[in-house]
């Protein structure tokens, strides 16, 4: 294991048991996340991206079910830990921000107390009073204007950017090892986009804690991820450094993604879009998941590849790259 | 206002000469039925006397009873807290038992408890109370002769509310609390199980719904304890159950008709039964006005209670 590796994961398996079959929504994803780093997960809408995220604090309700894996959390296996161990995890160690602010915050409570209850939540000693004290600390920090009143009101008297940063107030409350941010900026208009991103890079510099972020904005991966690691169809096909991806994309579902939509590096004439569609998640292709839609597939796609380090620090799984 | 002008009509549309049966039936003297006309404003066109009706009860006048002669109020006073007490002791043993039963089986769906609840609520739906009451009656009181099938019993000695349990209460008298609570079962426990199966139900269904709203997941991720955690679920589940609580109140109150007959409970629905076969429009109409004016009453408490607990509600 890495010194400064602080999230293993390891041939993390997600099934959902539905009459129409079992869909195989995260099937045997392997990856890490090092200290301090923005890691990137990017990836087609239902490639399991998100319950990926969520697998990792056993966050899975039926019928979905995690069948197999490690998820190793400073060297703790966090699939193995009693619920009661995982609740001080969730929260206090590893914090979620969710993709919608509008649908995260109990309407019936105001914007601090959300941050409040967290911090009250994790620690035994700490009284309601200090902790919206703290509360409204943080919504400084996250650069709420007028944080005392701004605390006081109820989600549905806020903007969905503002209650984007309460909500990532939450996740920061506890100043977390890991923030796993799950396509934090799609409900929110551009302009917040950037600002919203802006804020948890900050953060990060701020609590040196490690950031997870899933999106399927390109352009939001070469603006702030450090690593990124490209998900299909339950795995992971591709992990690189951001600017080695961006230049040098090995897996074609990669240079696929790249080529679809303007990328700032290259000159590219014009976009082109990925034949096909996403697969049938119940009925998966033989092999290679990405062979029918594939440009370059020949014989040895119809085996599963494996994820191989190909250069320092790049992965791919991919038959172009065996030998 | 509505519900007077309503009440009215339709009790006075009934083709029956209502002032001879007050002066005493067929064999009733000439004069004694005009005296009755007189009274009752019978000979003017039906208009003027809804409006001497509604001028009336503006002023607190709600017209005697031709048949118990006293003024209605007078009679509501004596029947209606047999009536709200049998209601509320209903109503709390409703909420008592209906949310903890609906939260558990939301919590434990699909189980054999789930489907017990379900099974609950649609005999509590569908068996009628008449059948229930004398089936409690059969076993409690002829079978096994464990408590009284009719009646309050005895008054507390002090009555302060006309509610003979809390009275009892105040007066600090646990003999005739006793007897209070005693009468009270049966009558109560058969009022309660016809709308126990629909709060469960009201209450598991929208427990499911809060579970699986994006807040509750996001609660989860936040790594509260499970007090804080099913905070969150029950206080965004009553709304829905203030609701239907507040909706089966009324009901209580009208459906306690059924039983106060066959239980001879001396509250205000006996009061109306008796009334409507007598053709005593005021009685009828008071009794009616006063259960109309109490759903009301609820339905603003039950607003009130959303400005409380919802902050999207208040202005």
């Amino acid at each position: 294991m890495h010194s400064s590796t602080l999230l293993e994961v390891k041939d993390l398996r997600v099934y959902f048991y539905t009459y129409a079959g079992v869909v195989k929504a995260v099937d045997g994803v392997s990856l890490s996340v090092h200290r301090g780093e923005i890691l990137c997960i990017v990836g087609e809408t239902g490639c399991g991206k998100s319950v990926m995220s969520r697998a990792l604090t056993r966050m899975v309700k039926p019928p979905g079910r995690i069948v197999s894996g490690e998820v190793l959390f400073e060297g703790v296996d966090l699939l193995k830990l009693p619920e009661k161990e995982l609740r001080k995890i969730r929260g206090r160690e590893i914090s979620y921000v969710y993709q919608d602010p509008g649908n995260a915050l109990d309407p019936l409570y105001t914007a601090g107390f959300h941050v409040a209850e967290t911090i009250l939540a994790h620690s035994s000693s700490a009284k309601f009073n200090e902790a919206w004290g703290k509360a409204v600390g943080i919504f400084r920090e996250v650069l709420i204007p007028d944080p005392e009143a701004k605390a006081k009101s109820y989600p549905h008297e806020l903007s969905g950017g503002m209650k984007q940063r309460v909500v990532i107030a939450t996740a920061v409350a506890n100043t977390p090892k890991l923030i796993i941010a799950d396509e934090p900026t799609t409900a929110l208009d551009v302009t917040i986009q950037a600002q919203v991103m802006e804020l948890i890079r900050g953060l990060r510099d701020k609590y040196s804690s490690s950031v997870m972020l899933i999106t399927h904005n390109l352009g939001v991966v070469a603006e702030v991820c450090d690593r990124v690691a490209v998900m299909y169809a339950g795995k992971v096909v591709e992990e690189a450094f951001v600017e080695e991806l961006f230049t040098n994309p090995l897996h074609p579902y990669t240079q696929g993604l790249l080529e679809a939509v303007p990328n700032p590096l290259k000159k590219i004439e014009r976009l082109r879009s990925i034949h096909g569609s996403v697969p049938n998640m119940i009925d998966l292709p033989e092999g290679c998941r990405f062979s029918p839609r594939c440009p370059h597939a020949f014989q040895f796609c119809n085996k599963e590849p494996e994820l191989v380090e190909r250069s320092k620090g790049h992965l791919v799984s991919c038959w172009l790259y065996r030998r | 206002m509505g519900v007077i002008v309503l009440t009215f009509v339709v009790s006075h549309v009934i083709p029956a000469d209502p002032a001879r049966l007050w002066a005493g039936g067929v064999k009733a003297r000439p004069e004694v039925i005009e005296l009755m006309r007189e009274k009752y404003h019978l000979n003017l066109p039906i208009h003027e006397q809804l409006a001497l009706y509604i001028r009336d009860v503006f002023m607190g006048n709600w017209r005697d009873s031709p048949m118990t002669r006293r003024p209605v109020l007078v009679d509501l006073a004596e029947y209606f807290p047999a009536t709200a007490e049998l209601a509320i002791v209903a109503g709390l043993i409703q909420v008592a038992l209906g949310v903890p039963l609906g939260l558990l089986a939301a919590l434990k769906r699909d189980t054999l408890l789930d489907h017990l609840v379900r099974v609950l609520a649609l005999i509590g739906v569908s068996a009628p109370a008449f059948w229930l009451a004398i089936t409690l009656q059969w076993v409690f009181y002829y079978s096994l002769g464990l408590l009284p099938a009719t009646g309050r019993g005895i008054p507390p000695p002090q009555t302060y509310t006309g509610l003979y349990v809390l009275d009892s209460l105040l007066a600090g008298n646990w003999n005739a609390l006793t007897i209070s609570l005693r009468h009270m079962a049966l009558p109560s426990l058969t009022l309660a199980f016809t709308g126990l199966g629909v709060i469960a139900r009201v209450v598991r269904n929208t427990t499911l719904d809060v579970l699986s709203s994006e807040f509750m997941d996001f609660a989860e991720a936040r790594g509260l304890n499970s007090f804080k955690f099913y905070r969150h679920l029950i206080k965004n589940s009553s709304i829905p159950i203030i609701t239907i609580a507040g909706l089966q109140f009324g009901m209580l109150l009208s459906g306690a008709i059924v039983i106060e007959t066959v239980f001879s409970w001396p509250g205000i629905g006996l009061y109306t039964v008796s009334a409507i076969n007598s053709l005593d429009y005021p009685a009828i109409m008071g009794s009616t006005l006063l259960i109309s004016l109490v759903f009301i009453a609820v339905n603003f408490a039950v607003d009130i209670a959303y400005a409380i607990i919802d902050p999207r509600v208040r202005l």
